[in-house]
């Protein structure tokens, strides 16, 4: 079994999901739920912590150009303050879109100069291989993917499930 | 690192739930009327997603097993049914095995070994995995907007 292959046709379906989840969500849905949890800041937080884990360690990530500090944030801040993170104005579908065609173009030559083998995984909040790291990053982006669909479903909005595939270009 | 490795990583999170709360934890504490209600606007139950799921992953293990037809009989397109609450422990202790069975097939299996439909062993383990995250992630979703959350034992 290629394990790189395995991972980047992973990784590749899950952004091709969340590709359809950005393309096809009706504006009101795009802006609604209860700050911090909407809809695009969901859209943001997997896209975002998808790109950081894809790198080898926490100080090889370059932001996106339109990044903004705590954009990706779905929580407090500060759990003992209970401070949330200050409410943006949400990124454009048109914005993310060009985001997750991003962070999809990052998935082959990622993984490829991932040490798959490590026993750390240079993100310093865990502390697990980097195979580990991997699966939870791909797991994560699959779960917020999952809570995004089930959005979409209850504003009537149908999406077809992707299983592993190829770079969207 | 061997492919061995990484699908029984893969599954081990999906099932423990590392940096998430674990399958096991999101259905145990269900009773019927819960796990069949439906969220405003959502068009299935969890007892609906975990039937779906439960199919799925049997679908994959039946084909790993090469033991008969993965569907059962049963159609794949129409893998959405509505669970009648009487339903529901059953399908909850079908899921749990069937969790369990892909589990232990992560060891000792030619992951190149083809399948179904072209597929092989190790595409369908991983399938299992990152497939069962997505709905863990809808049922999160349901039982926060059903009220349904922390389940018992936290989040």
């Amino acid at each position: 079994m290629d394990v790189q292959a395995a991972l980047k046709g992973q990784y590749h379906a899950a952004l091709a999901m969340l590709h359809q989840e950005i393309e096809r969500c009706p504006e009101d849905l795009w802006v609604s739920g209860q700050h911090p949890r909407n809809y695009w800041r969901i859209v943001y937080h997997t896209l975002f912590y998808t790109h950081l884990y894809l790198m080898p360690t926490v100080d090889d990530f370059v932001p996106w150009r339109l990044n903004r500090q705590h954009s990706e944030c779905l929580y407090e801040l500060d759990e003992d303050s209970n401070e949330m993170p200050p409410e943006d104005p949400p990124y454009s579908r048109e914005e993310l879109l060009e985001y997750c065609q991003m962070v999809d173009a990052l998935v082959d030559p990622g993984v490829d100069r991932l040490d798959l083998d490590a026993t750390t995984c240079g993100i310093p909040w865990y502390n697990m291989s980097k195979l580990e790291h991997q699966m939870l990053n791909i797991r994560h982006a699959q779960g917020h993917v999952g809570q995004l669909s089930e959005l979409c479903l209850a504003a009537g909005v149908d999406l077809d499930w992707a299983g592993s595939r190829k770079a969207m270009r | 690192m061997t492919g061995q490795e990484a699908v029984s990583e893969a599954m081990r999170q999906m099932v423990d739930g590392l940096d998430y709360t674990p399958i096991e934890r999101l259905i145990a504490d269900l009773v019927p009327e819960d796990a069949c209600r439906k969220p405003a606007g959502g068009p299935y139950s969890i007892a609906t997603i975990a039937w779906h799921t439960w199919f799925w992953v049997n679908a994959w293990v039946v084909a790993i097993d090469a033991s008969g037809d993965p569907f059962q009989g049963l159609d794949p397109d129409a893998s959405w049914p509505e669970v009648a609450p009487s339903e529901w422990p059953g399908l909850r202790e079908r899921l749990r095995e069937s969790l369990k069975a892909a589990t232990a097939l992560c060891s000792g299996q030619d992951l190149d070994r083809i399948t179904y439909q072209d597929r092989t062993v190790g595409g369908n383990l991983l399938q299992i995995a990152v497939h069962t995250a997505y709905h863990i992630g809808q049922i999160t979703l349901i039982r926060l907007e059903l009220g349904l959350w922390p389940p018992a034992g936290g989040d």
